[in-house]
């Protein structure tokens, strides 16, 4: 048996790097489980977007739509935080505040873009609403099929593939373990703390920080819950290099569409499109039909994409829940229990980071996070209890 | 068995009982059989021609220069283009439908996507050369022996250049006899293992009079032309000089090096099957030494009723074996149809006879030249390991040691397998380089999705037509 720790955080994505690091600044001693490789499901292949102006509702397939104006609070107090990010690490994770576009084809969308934009007012995030002639000047590549639009100078994107294990190279710096291929295979409550068996060892720890992404059920089964998620693999196509030509990140309030050009020269495209199915064991295989869903809605809105040649699809994993919303918080009954995660993971990372770490230390949090907590998606199932609840 | 409907189509819809996917010796025998079985097939080759790597077209110098070499083929190709067989040039399958049977490919000649709905399927894509990075690949005049043979047959490189051949295998004597009848001057063939050592399994070959005339032949013509082959030595750099590509080879005991100055210089490992189809297919796939494999029945069958493999890409046994495999598969398909006649009964009977013997040929040149060894394989700092996107090992090497490393990060942190390639050239190196306690072990730089090829978006935009 090892020594006892503050705290174990179980998922080496995004939420899990940002949140080891986040601990470790605070001098807590941390040590961090990952069943597989680390950044391997949604958080290493999504398309990495920050988007801090309000959010189209439902990916393509997605049956429950989410509440796009609960999100806006935490989407402003997360655009803060990346602000320091590549200062804080000392490193470059690509992280890009290009702006974005946001469009719409049709008179309902665009008078959702106008209400949306009332709501972002509220809270003062930047923006403003792009009338056609506008548009035409800001953005010359978008097709005749957009009526209006909305510009928002705080969204961007972070390469998803240095951005986790930039953190967790600094949480290592600063003292915490990392075990890639560690499965915790049972959690079970010790005097005071909760041990964590994997194949190599078992661990005591304070607090226990789940952010498994879509294991979700799988690891809050083995605590004797039963917590609803709604996970599904998301697709992303990515086209040839090409000269540098696209300013903006753009994106589409009423269907799922995501574009932008990286560092590389590539042209990142995406939107949520679902995989032909959720393969958790292995890579989930691609859908043609959201190869060319996705691609008759980019060409669409960026015509010349049309011209480039798509040289790459791949999937991830998306860890959402049953009511498309994100999930943050202690778990009623569980001390020293946290759980993490949900729809926009990437874009709230070091929100999430921040409120566990103040959860933990039992700070003010930076955010509401009511109606965000776990317990509104959890059933306890008989058998394995908690203890000081 | 009922038609499948197409989940989406293209204005060009093909439906066909067969198609055929690869036009080499296994693609072609497969074709004609079919064909001759009144079964309609459909028959496509990525290639502008019909032949494969085997019996693909010459230039006019190269034709002139040399007879028909391979009129066998020149006989296949002849045939199935007079047959019924419909025929698809310059195309390739970029996906397979979200339900598998219906296969999308796009014709490089049209700019067009085609949907091609099918009963059965024979993947015969053939196979790649095997190529391990070393200081100097990267250089124009560093090529595959493939590559080089090919190069002089379309008239594009001038007879009485020279070339040094290394590696592994019993391809670099074929391409040197084919260069050297050619006027080429082949320098040396330098071989990794020892496999013309005579040792007690050389008696073996004397069941096989045609393989032993064919290698004595090529023996014959290194002889006439005082070319040497030097066995136990791996190449460990080339550098491009005045007087031609300079390059040391480094001996794999304690001899000393080699050195050579030749116009151009072409290694390879031998071949791996062709098998992006396959794993879209979704078909179950053997794994060994970082490299996959489909899982075929001598009938040519795999994990898939509708799915049969023939020829190279179902195994590295050369174009007897290849030629053979397609027939053999195809009459199964017959078989399988509940139209095999007798004829064909015994027809079959033989050819999976003689494809027994061709596969215990290939398992004595496995022994010989020790294919289930992985080749050492250590790149210097400074040798690109990926082609595409010019990253050296060294940077590589930063990400191998730490303790989560993985393909995803190696990949994201220098790019490597990241360009247009997708891994196709570099990724078995790469999956053999990257290797440490910690790092995952699977074939994470060679993953087969769709698009398996690049292609137009405009193109793809023809499936979300209404094809009426």
């Amino acid at each position: 048996m090892n020594a006892i720790v503050d705290v174990a955080v179980v998922g080496a994505g995004i939420v899990g790097a940002a949140t080891a690091y986040e601990l470790s600044k605070k001098g807590m001693t941390v040590v961090i489980f990952e069943k597989g490789a680390i950044n391997r499901a949604g958080s290493g292949a999504t398309a990495g977007n920050l988007h801090i102006q309000a959010v189209h509702k439902k990916r393509p397939g997605q049956k429950v739509a989410l509440d796009q104006v609960r999100f806006l609070p935490l989407q402003l107090a997360a655009s803060k935080l990346w602000d320091t990010v590549e200062d804080d690490l000392e490193t470059d994770v690509e992280m890009r505040r290009i702006g974005g576009i946001t469009v719409a084809e049709t008179a309902e969308d665009a008078i959702e873009i106008q209400s949306k934009r009332k709501e972002e007012e509220k809270l003062g995030i930047p923006g403003e609403i792009l009338t056609l002639g506008q548009l035409r000047e800001f953005e010359p590549l978008l097709g005749n099929s957009i009526v209006l639009a909305e510009y928002c100078p705080l969204d961007g994107y972070v390469n998803p593939l240095k951005i986790t294990p930039a953190w967790l190279r600094a949480a290592v710096r600063n003292g915490v373990e990392v075990f890639p291929f560690t499965e915790v295979i049972a959690i079970s409550p010790a005097s005071k703390c909760w041990k964590l068996t994997t194949k190599s060892g078992s661990w005591l720890a304070k607090n226990v920080v789940f952010a498994p992404g879509p294991w979700t059920t799988h690891l809050m089964a083995q605590i004797g819950l039963d917590i609803k998620m709604n996970s599904v693999a998301i697709q992303m196509h990515l086209t040839e290099r090409t000269k540098p030509q696209m300013r903006f990140l753009i994106q589409h309030i009423g269907q799922g569409l995501s574009v932008k050009q990286v560092d590389a020269g590539q042209i990142l495209i995406g939107g949520g499109w679902p995989a032909k199915h959720l393969d958790l064991e292995a890579s989930s295989p691609i859908s043609l039909d959201s190869v060319v869903g996705n691609m008759t809605l980019a060409t669409r809105v960026l015509p010349f994409l049309g011209e480039l040649r798509l040289l790459r699809a791949w999937t991830g994993a998306l860890g959402a829940t049953a009511d498309e919303m994100p999930i943050i918080g202690p778990i009623s009954g569980y001390k020293g229990i946290f759980l993490a995660g949900g729809t926009y993971s990437f874009t709230f990372a070091p929100l999430w980071a921040r409120v566990l770490t103040q959860l933990i230390t039992e700070q003010p949090l930076a955010v509401d996070i009511e109606g965000l907590k776990p317990d509104r998606l959890i059933n306890k199932l008989s058998g394995v209890r908690g203890f000081g609840g | 068995m009922g038609k499948p409907t197409p989940s989406r189509g293209s204005k060009r819809v093909i439906e066909t009982q067969v198609v055929v996917v690869g036009g080499g010796p296994a693609g072609l025998s497969a074709g004609l059989i079919l064909d001759r079985g009144h079964i309609s097939v459909l028959l496509i080759d990525e290639n502008s021609e019909l032949g494969g790597q085997y019996y693909r077209q010459r230039g006019a110098l190269s034709s002139s220069s040399i007879d028909n070499f391979r009129p066998k083929g020149t006989h296949l190709v002849e045939s199935v283009k007079k047959s019924k067989i419909s025929v698809l040039t310059s195309t390739y399958i970029f996906a397979v439908s979200d339900h598998e049977k219906t296969l999308y490919a796009f014709d490089e000649s049209t700019n067009e996507v085609v949907s091609i709905l099918y009963d059965f399927v024979v993947v015969s894509t053939g196979s790649q050369e095997l190529v391990l990075p070393y200081s100097g690949w990267e250089t124009i005049k560093c090529m595959t022996p493939g590559m080089v043979s090919r190069l002089f047959d379309i008239d594009l490189i001038e007879p009485k250049q020279s070339v040094v051949l290394g590696g592994s295998g019993p391809f670099l004597l074929s391409v040197a006899s084919h260069l050297l009848k050619r006027g080429v001057t082949v320098k040396a063939i330098v071989e990794y293992h020892h496999p013309y050592r005579i040792k007690f399994i050389s008696l073996l070959t004397f069941f096989f009079p045609s393989r032993l005339i064919e290698y004595l032949s090529y023996r014959k013509i290194l002889w006439e032309n005082n070319v040497s082959i030097h066995s136990g030595y791996q190449i460990a750099c080339a550098e491009p000089q005045s007087s031609g590509i300079k390059s040391v080879f480094q001996p794999l005991n304690q001899k000393s090096q080699l050195s050579f100055t030749s116009d151009f210089l072409a290694i390879s490992y031998g071949f791996s099957p062709t098998i992006e189809l396959a794993a879209l297919l979704d078909i179950d796939l053997n794994q060994s030494n970082h490299s996959r494999s489909p899982d075929v029945r001598l009938s040519g069958k795999t994990s898939k009723d509708w799915v049969y493999v023939a020829g190279e890409s179902a195994g590295i046994q050369g174009w007897r074996s290849a030629k053979i495999r397609g027939e053999v598969a195809a009459l199964s398909i017959i078989d399988s149809l509940g139209t095999l006649s007798l004829k064909n009964q015994i027809l079959r009977f033989g050819k999976t006879i003689s494809l027994m013997y061709e596969s215990l040929f290939s398992k004595i040149r496995i022994y010989t030249f020790r294919e289930k060894e992985p080749f050492r394989f250590v790149p210097s700092d400074s040798t690109i390991v990926c082609r595409c996107e010019n990253v050296t090992y060294a940077e590589v090497k930063k990400y191998l040691n730490e303790d989560w490393s993985s393909a995803s990060e190696i990949k994201a942190e220098t790019r490597v397998g990241m360009g247009t390639c997708q891994g196709k050239q570099c990724g078995y190196a790469l999956n053999r380089l990257c290797t440490s306690p910690h790092l995952e072990p699977s074939n994470k730089f060679t993953n087969i999705r769709a698009p398996i090829r690049p292609l137009p978006i405009s193109a793809l935009l023809q499936l979300a037509e209404d094809p009426d």
